[in-house]
């Protein structure tokens, strides 16, 4: 873990209050899939935990930020040629199955790193599904298609082209062998949740990635923990990534 | 000038520096090793330990406002048998750094309780009494309101204890001063002041509160000037020594504290934003004093705070 300054070499607008922004880090990043980083504005606020979307060499990367309080504002403000503190990587290795079938669900700016995930599991039949809410909050269809040929996107809004409904609506048109078949998911907590106990049913095996408020990021703060299953308490930050079935919402 | 310039004489203890970390803002130390040496803290304040583990408040229980963090962690702790593994191993691995303990409890049994279970810890420079937890539902700001119960509680735990103690208290009670006068006269040896403060935020657009506790303590440079003014004031009326805690985020910072009053002070949020804050502050805080021409900090404290005549 260090903290490094990096210059913002691109920001573009992609959908509504959604940016990706591109930096070039003063040291390597040392980033790879499935790892976040903290970014920050001044000395003022919190760091905002950002999960990493596009690496591009070990001195440039990209992020997604959705506009969602005063700490993604700020960063929003943001522009090319400005410098922006950030800590990393953060989180443990995530483990990369070696399934044939495997399927990656990003819902609103959890897309973001399914895309390394995507990129880092070779020889599989890969299946992106991408959710959101919203038609103008759609993004990312081309940039998942440049790297796999089967892309999904679904929306709780009616549009004319995509499926219109929840992911776990669209996962019921399709004819899975839940049993072979791997999935990685990120997104809002209550998604998480509810695709959690949809494929725990179907005896599915797969990662979580969970997003959560934290403070810190680096497993001091303890803002971000949660409780498992078996009693244990894991720090979010530390490793983000949660087996299917494990996580205790009560 | 040199390190030993910013040496302090704290509670018969000789202090690298003033700076130490505030309870709740360092783990148990273990994180932070990673990002830089330990031995250069003041003191270690480790987090809040309890009688049993506890798991803390649901989610979400931070939140990043303008100016400042609110937190509703609730205490999250492993209970006072794992903490004893925990700083056993960090006295292992810092054997000269001086610890101190915070302990949150809801009655003054549990108090006793916590303190015998400690009372051997090596390198142990005092046990700090939050008084004050703004977010958690009993053992809260209500035993600092409470002072019947300072008084017994103070009283007893300064029975079965020879280290030094120390009570930590929130702004937020009318008899702040009645407090901190009977924590003197029930010999605490020192205070920190101030916990964070009770307060909440709303999502406008979701017209609901955010945090699961609806209330959290709010901490961070907003708070700085008022923590400022409950060390300035503590100053005028005790003679026991203070650490002034709350929105540090500068060298300046912690002058002004120390020319209040505090002869210590604690980082908190800070650690949270720049996890080399306190590393970095240690270093701008001895070019500070070469600029001023400060010669030992000692002889700051409490300089701009002439008991006689500035408050009325």
């Amino acid at each position: 873990m260090k903290k490094i300054i990096s210059t913002i070499l691109s920001k573009e607008n992609v959908a509504f209050n959604t940016f990706v922004f591109k930096l070039q880090t003063s040291q390597n990043h040392e980033l790879e899939a499935g790892k976040f980083f903290m970014a920050y504005t001044n000395k003022k606020f919190l760091g905002v935990a950002l999960a990493v979307f596009e690496i591009f060499n070990p001195k440039e990367f990209s992020f997604i930020l959705k506009i969602n309080g005063v700490g993604t504002l700020a960063l929003s403000n943001l522009n090319v040629g400005d410098n922006l503190p950030v800590l990393l990587p953060l989180s443990d290795k995530l483990t990369l199955t070696d399934k044939k079938i495997v399927y990656f669900i990003g819902g609103g700016v959890g897309i973001a790193p399914m895309y390394e995930i995507i990129k880092a599991i070779p020889n599989s039949q890969k299946y992106a599904i991408l959710a959101f809410r919203k038609e103008n909050e759609i993004c990312g269809e081309d940039k998942f298609l440049s790297i796999n040929k089967n892309v999904n996107i679904c929306c709780d809004e009616k549009t004319n082209n995509y499926f219109h409904g929840n992911v776990i609506e669209y996962l019921n048109t399709l004819e899975i062998n839940y049993s072979q078949a791997y999935f990685y998911i990120c997104g809002s907590f209550g998604m998480l949740k509810a695709l959690d106990l949809f494929l725990s049913k179907r005896n599915a095996q797969g990662k979580l990635l969970l997003e959560n408020v934290m403070a810190c990021g680096f497993g001091v703060c303890n803002s971000c923990n949660i409780l498992l299953k078996n009693n244990s308490i894991q720090k979010v930050c530390e490793n983000y990534a949660f087996d299917i079935g494990t996580i205790n919402y009560e | 000038m040199n390190n030993n310039k910013l040496e302090i004489n704290f509670l018969n203890t000789i202090l690298k520096t003033p700076i130490m970390p505030a309870s709740g803002t360092f783990g148990n130390g273990k994180e932070f090793a990673k990002v830089f040496d330990l031995n250069l803290l003041g003191a270690m304040v480790a987090k809040s330990v309890t009688k049993f583990s506890r798991f803390g408040n649901k989610s979400p229980r931070a939140i990043s406002t303008e100016y400042g963090l609110i937190n509703a962690i609730g205490l999250t702790n492993p209970g006072i048998q794992e903490f004893k593994k925990e700083i056993t191993d960090f006295n292992n691995k810092f054997p000269t750094l001086p610890i101190i303990i915070n302990l949150s409890a809801t009655c003054i049994e549990d108090f006793v309780f916590l303190i015998k279970e400690l009372n051997n810890i090596d390198n142990l420079l005092a046990f700090e009494i939050n008084l004050s937890c703004p977010n958690v539902k009993e053992g809260g700001i209500d035993l600092q309101c409470n002072l019947k119960f300072l008084k017994k509680l103070f009283k007893k735990i300064r029975k079965i204890t020879n280290h030094n103690l120390i009570a930590k208290f929130s702004p937020e009670a009318n008899n702040f001063i009645e407090a901190i006068k009977i924590a003197e006269k029930y010999k605490i040896n020192a205070l920190t002041l101030i916990n964070t403060i009770k307060a909440t935020k709303i999502d406008v657009y979701k017209k609901k509160v955010i945090l699961d506790n609806v209330f959290g303590g709010y901490s961070g440079p907003a708070i700085k000037p008022i923590a400022l003014r409950y060390v300035f004031e503590a100053y005028q009326h005790v003679n026991i020594p203070i650490i002034g805690v709350g929105g540090i985020s500068s060298a300046e910072d912690i002058l002004e504290f120390m020319m209040a009053g505090a002869c210590s002070v604690q980082i908190g949020s800070q650690n949270f934003i720049d996890p080399w804050a306190i590393q970095n502050l240690n270093e701008e805080l001895k070019q500070l004093c070469n600029k001023l021409n400060i010669n030992n900090i000692s002889e700051i404290i409490g300089i701009a705070n002439k008991k006689s005549n500035q408050v009325k």
